[in-house]
C-alpha cells in the first residue's frame, strides 16, 4: 500500500513537471495577438467584422475624388474619347485628350491599374473568408459573396475594355499572383459571366443596407445584361434588361424632373455608391463644376457633344451648365449639382454606378440587333420623351442603331466612360476620334498602357502593342 | 627579415530582424472611414508564415609586418561578408494587391575586399626624416545566386554574378542625321524600346581608390604632400544636361549644345531641341538610362599640400609663447583626369566642384 501510494505521487509529480514543460513551450512558441491590428482569419470569424470588412470594400470605390470609380472614368473615359476637354494646357489630363499615353502615366497606375487590383485582393480575400467563415449563416454567405462577386465582375469588366488582355487574379496567395500573365479577353469575360450569375442566383431583390449603397439582386441583372450586350449576345441582353425594368423597383423620371436623376434614392438608380462618413459630393461634382460662376471649369463639354443635343432636350438644359469667361461659353456636364457640402452636412447625391435608362438603351439595341424595330424604338423613345423629345424617326436597322448609339451619347454622357467603350466595342473609334484628334491618333490608342512598374515587376507581362 | 609580424583571423555567423513585428501576418486595420455608418476595416499586409532570420557570415583575415627596426611597416586585410536569406521590402507587382512583402530573399549577396597600407621612413636621421605612407582598398560586391531570379521582381534589375549596383542600359547609336533625335540599339528588334533593349551593364562602385602621402621634415620645417586617386566609371555631364529639362528649371547649359544638331544632316553629340512633351523630350529620357551618360571619371588629386614652420624653443621662451607656427595651406590643387564634365568627384555640372583654396596662417599659442 505504501509503494502504491508513492507510486502515484510520483506519477503526479512527473505528470505536473510534464503539464509545466507544455504550457511552457506553447508560450514560447505562440505569438500574442497583435495590438490594434487583426488577422485575416480572424475578420472572418465574426458577424460585425465581416460586415466591417465587405464595407470597406466599398468605402475603397469612393476612397479619394479621383479614382476611377468616382469620377476617373467619368473624366479620363471622357478625355480620351470626344466629350471633354481641359480648358487650360494640363499634364495630367492632356496625355489623354490626345491620346499620347505612355507607361508611366501616373493617373492610369493610381487611379486605375494599382486602385483596381487593391480593391480586388480586398475582394477575393473577402470572398474566401466569408465561405470559409464558421460564424455567418448560409443565408449571410450567400449575401455577401454575391456582393463581392458583383464589385469583382465590374472591376474586371473596367479593366478588360480599358487594357485589353488582363492578368486574371481571383486568389489571395502573392506566389501564384505575383508571376501571373495576361489572360486572353475571352478568359476574363468567362470569370465575369460566372461571377456574376452566381451573384445574380444568390442575392436577394431587397437591398441589405439602407437606400441603394450596397448591391442587390437587381444589381448584377444590370451589370450582366450590359455585358452581353458588350459580348453580341442579343437575346441573352434583352432577357436580363427587361428582368430589371420589369422588376417595378425602378422607373423613369417625368421630362419635367429629369434635374433629379442623379439624387440619392431617385427612382431610376439601380446601384449607388456612398462617401464615406457621407460626408462627401460625387467626384465628378467636386471635378467637373467650377467653384464660381465666372471661372473656367477645369474641364469643359466638347462642341462634338454639345452638339449632339437636339434643340429642345431636357437634359440639355438640365445637365448641362455654362461660364462665360472673357466672352467664350465653356459648357461642362451638371448630371451632379453639388460641388462641395458645408461641414457636418451630407450631400444629395451618391456616385451612381448604374440606373435604369442604360437598362431601356440596352433592350432598345439587342432588339434591334434581332431586327424586333419596332421594339427597339419603343425603349428609345422612353428615354426620349422622357428627354422632352419626340418619337424617333428612324425607320430602317441601321437608322435604328444609329438613333441608340446618338441616344447613349446624350443619355450617358461623360458618366464612367460609357462613350469611350461604346466608341470601341462598335469599332468606331478610329472613324470618330481621327477626325478630331488628328496626327495624335493611332489604331492602338484604344488600349492604354499596363504601367511600368507592373511590367518591371512582372517578367510575365507583355505591354501592350504602341507603347 | 622582418622583425615583427602578427596575423589575425576571424569567422562568424550573426542573424538580423531588423524589421518590427507582425510584419509575416496578413494583418488588417481599422481606418478612419465608414460606410453607411459601419467602421470599416481594411487589409494592411499580405501573408507570408515562411518569414526567418537574416543570415551574415562574415571571414577576414588581415596581417601586420615590420621590418628594419620599425622603418618599413606593413598591413594587408582581406573580408569577405556573405549575407543569405535577406529581409527586404520585396517588390511586387500590383496585381498582388500590394505593391511590396516583408521577405527572405533567397539570394547570396557577396562583399569582399582587399586593404593594404604601407608606410615607410625613406630617410630617417636625427633632425631630418622622410616618411612615406600609402593605402590602397578594393571592394567588390556580387550576387552570388538568386534562385528564380529571371522570373522575380527582379529580373530587370539584377544579374547573378554582377554586382546588385549595376544599371542595366540601352546601348546608345548617336544621333540621328536625318531625325535629329538621340538613337538607341534596338536588340530584340520589337521597333520599340523596352527594357529587353538595356542590354549594357554599367557600375558606379570604384574599382578602387587610395591615398599616398609625402612627409619631409627638416627641424623646424616639415612639408606634406597628399594625392588622392580613385579609378571608377561615373556620370558624366551628359547625364546631367538630359535629366534636367533645359528650360523648364532654371538651369544653364554647357557651351556643347551650341553645336546641337539643327537640320538634316548636321553630325552632333547633342540632340535637337524641341517644345513639344514627346519626341526629343522621350529621348532625353532614354539618353540618361543609356551607356551615353557613363564614362571613366577616373582621377588623380593633389588633394593637399602644406608647409610650414615652427619656432624652436629658445626663441619662444624669449617671446613667452607656447609656441608659433607659420604655415601655407592648399587644397584640391591639381587634377589628372579624363573626365568629361566639370570635376570626377561630385559628378555634375550644376553643382559646386570641391574647391581650390590656399590658405596662409600664423598660429600662436601663449
Amino acid at each position: 500500500m505504501k509503494s502504491f501510494s508513492a507510486f502515484i505521487k510520483y506519477t503526479k509529480l512527473v505528470s505536473i513537471g510534464y503539464l509545466v514543460f507544455l504550457s511552457s513551450c506553447r508560450k514560447f512558441v505562440e505569438v500574442n495577438p497583435a495590438p490594434n491590428l487583426i488577422q485575416t482569419s480572424a475578420v472572418f470569424e465574426s458577424e460585425k467584422t465581416v460586415l466591417s470588412a465587405v464595407s470597406g470594400v466599398y468605402s475603397q470605390l469612393r476612397s479619394n475624388t479621383s479614382v476611377f470609380t468616382n469620377s476617373g472614368l467619368s473624366i479620363y473615359g471622357g478625355l480620351a474619347a470626344d466629350e471633354l476637354y481641359a480648358t487650360t494646357p494640363n499634364a495630367t489630363s492632356d496625355p489623354f485628350y490626345q491620346n499620347q499615353l505612355s507607361s508611366s502615366n501616373s493617373t492610369i497606375t493610381n487611379f486605375f491599374y494599382n486602385a483596381a487590383y487593391r480593391i480586388l485582393y480586398q475582394v477575393n480575400v473577402t470572398i474566401k473568408g466569408v465561405e470559409e467563415s464558421k460564424v455567418l449563416t448560409d443565408s449571410a454567405k450567400r449575401q455577401y459573396s454575391g456582393e463581392m462577386k458583383t464589385i469583382r465582375a465590374i472591376f474586371y469588366f473596367y479593366l478588360v475594355n480599358l487594357f485589353g488582355d488582363i492578368p486574371l487574379v481571383v486568389t489571395t496567395d502573392y506566389t501564384v499572383n505575383a508571376t501571373m500573365a495576361r489572360a486572353p479577353v475571352e478568359k476574363v469575360y468567362a470569370q465575369i459571366f460566372t461571377d456574376l450569375s452566381d451573384a445574380e442566383s444568390v442575392l436577394k431583390i431587397n437591398y441589405p443596407s439602407s437606400g441603394k449603397a450596397r448591391i442587390n439582386k437587381w444589381t448584377a441583372a444590370s451589370l450582366l445584361a450590359r455585358v452581353y450586350l458588350y459580348r453580341n449576345e442579343w437575346v441573352k441582353a434583352e432577357e436580363k434588361a427587361s428582368a430589371v425594368i420589369q422588376s417595378g423597383m425602378y422607373s423613369l423620371l417625368s421630362s419635367q424632373n429629369i434635374g433629379n436623376v442623379f439624387l440619392k434614392n431617385s427612382s431610376e438608380t439601380i446601384w449607388e455608391l456612398a462617401s464615406s462618413n457621407d460626408a462627401a459630393p460625387p467626384g465628378e461634382g467636386v471635378n467637373f463644376i467650377p467653384s464660381t460662376g465666372t471661372v473656367r471649369p477645369t474641364y469643359a463639354v466638347t462642341d462634338q457633344l454639345l452638339n449632339s443635343f437636339e434643340s429642345s432636350d431636357a437634359r440639355k438644359t438640365k445637365w448641362l451648365q455654362k461660364n462665360t469667361v472673357s466672352g467664350v461659353d465653356y459648357w461642362y456636364p451638371f448630371k451632379y449639382k453639388q460641388r462641395s457640402v458645408s461641414g457636418g452636412t451630407s450631400p444629395n447625391e451618391n456616385e451612381i454606378v448604374l440606373r435604369l435608362a442604360e437598362m431601356y438603351l440596352i433592350r432598345a439595341e439587342a432588339k434591334a440587333m434581332q431586327d424586333n424595330l419596332a421594339g427597339a424604338k419603343d425603349d428609345l423613345n422612353m428615354i426620349r420623351n422622357r428627354a422632352g423629345l419626340n418619337n424617333t424617326a428612324a425607320i430602317t436597322k441601321s437608322d435604328v442603331l444609329n438613333a441608340i448609339m446618338k441616344e447613349r451619347q446624350s443619355e450617358l454622357m461623360t458618366e464612367w466612360g460609357h462613350r469611350w467603350l461604346d466608341l470601341k466595342r462598335t469599332n468606331r473609334a478610329n472613324a470618330v476620334l481621327q477626325p478630331i484628334k488628328g496626327s495624335n491618333w493611332n489604331d492602338t490608342d484604344i488600349l492604354w498602357p499596363l504601367p511600368l512598374s507592373e511590367l518591371l515587376y512582372n517578367p510575365s507581362l507583355v505591354q501592350n502593342p504602341g507603347y | 627579415m622582418a622583425q615583427f609580424w602578427k596575423a589575425a583571423g576571424q569567422y562568424g555567423t550573426a542573424g538580423n530582424d531588423l524589421i518590427g513585428d507582425y510584419q509575416f501576418l496578413d494583418t488588417w486595420s481599422s481606418s478612419s472611414a465608414n460606410y453607411q455608418g459601419v467602421q470599416v476595416l481594411l487589409p494592411r499586409a499580405l501573408y507570408n508564415p515562411q518569414l526567418a532570420w537574416e543570415i551574415n557570415k562574415k571571414a577576414e583575415a588581415a596581417i601586420d609586418l615590420e621590418f628594419l627596426q620599425g622603418r618599413i611597416q606593413f598591413s594587408a586585410a582581406h573580408y569577405r561578408n556573405r549575407s543569405g536569406n535577406q529581409l527586404i521590402s520585396y517588390s511586387l507587382p500590383f496585381q498582388t494587391g500590394f505593391n511590396t512583402i516583408k521577405k527572405n530573399l533567397d539570394a547570396v549577396v557577396q562583399n569582399t575586399g582587399y586593404e593594404f597600407s604601407l608606410q615607410s621612413y625613406n630617410i630617417r636621421k636625427r633632425s631630418f626624416y622622410w616618411m612615406t605612407s600609402a593605402n590602397l582598398s578594393m571592394q567588390k560586391n556580387k550576387l552570388v545566386q538568386f534562385p528564380g531570379l529571371s522570373t522575380s521582381s527582379y529580373a530587370s534589375q539584377f544579374v547573378t554574378g554582377e554586382p546588385i549596383s549595376i544599371v542595366k542600359v540601352y546601348q546608345y547609336t548617336g544621333v540621328d542625321p536625318t531625325s535629329g533625335l538621340y538613337t538607341f540599339f534596338d536588340a530584340d528588334r520589337s521597333g520599340s524600346l523596352n527594357t529587353a533593349d538595356r542590354i549594357l551593364l554599367k557600375n558606379t562602385q570604384p574599382k578602387y581608390y587610395g591615398g599616398l602621402q609625402n612627409i619631409i621634415n627638416y627641424k623646424e620645417i616639415e612639408l606634406s604632400v597628399f594625392f588622392q586617386f580613385i579609378k571608377q566609371t561615373g556620370l558624366n555631364y551628359l547625364y546631367t544636361i538630359s535629366s534636367f529639362t533645359p528650360g523648364h528649371r532654371f538651369v544653364n547649359q554647357p557651351s556643347i549644345v551650341l553645336n546641337r544638331w539643327r537640320q538634316a544632316g548636321d553630325i552632333s553629340d547633342i540632340q535637337k531641341f524641341t517644345t513639344q512633351q514627346s519626341g526629343a523630350l522621350n529621348q532625353s529620357d532614354n539618353l540618361v538610362s543609356s551607356d551615353a551618360v557613363y564614362s571613366d571619371a577616373s582621377f588623380i588629386r593633389l588633394k593637399n599640400v602644406s608647409l610650414s614652420y615652427t619656432l624652436s624653443q629658445p626663441v619662444l621662451k624669449r617671446i613667452k609663447a607656447e609656441s608659433l607656427k607659420f604655415y601655407i595651406h592648399g587644397q584640391n590643387l591639381w587634377t589628372i583626369t579624363d573626365y568629361l564634365g566639370a570635376d570626377p568627384e561630385n559628378q555634375s555640372i550644376y553643382r559646386m566642384p570641391p574647391l581650390r583654396t590656399v590658405a596662409v596662417g600664423v598660429q600662436l599659442n601663449f
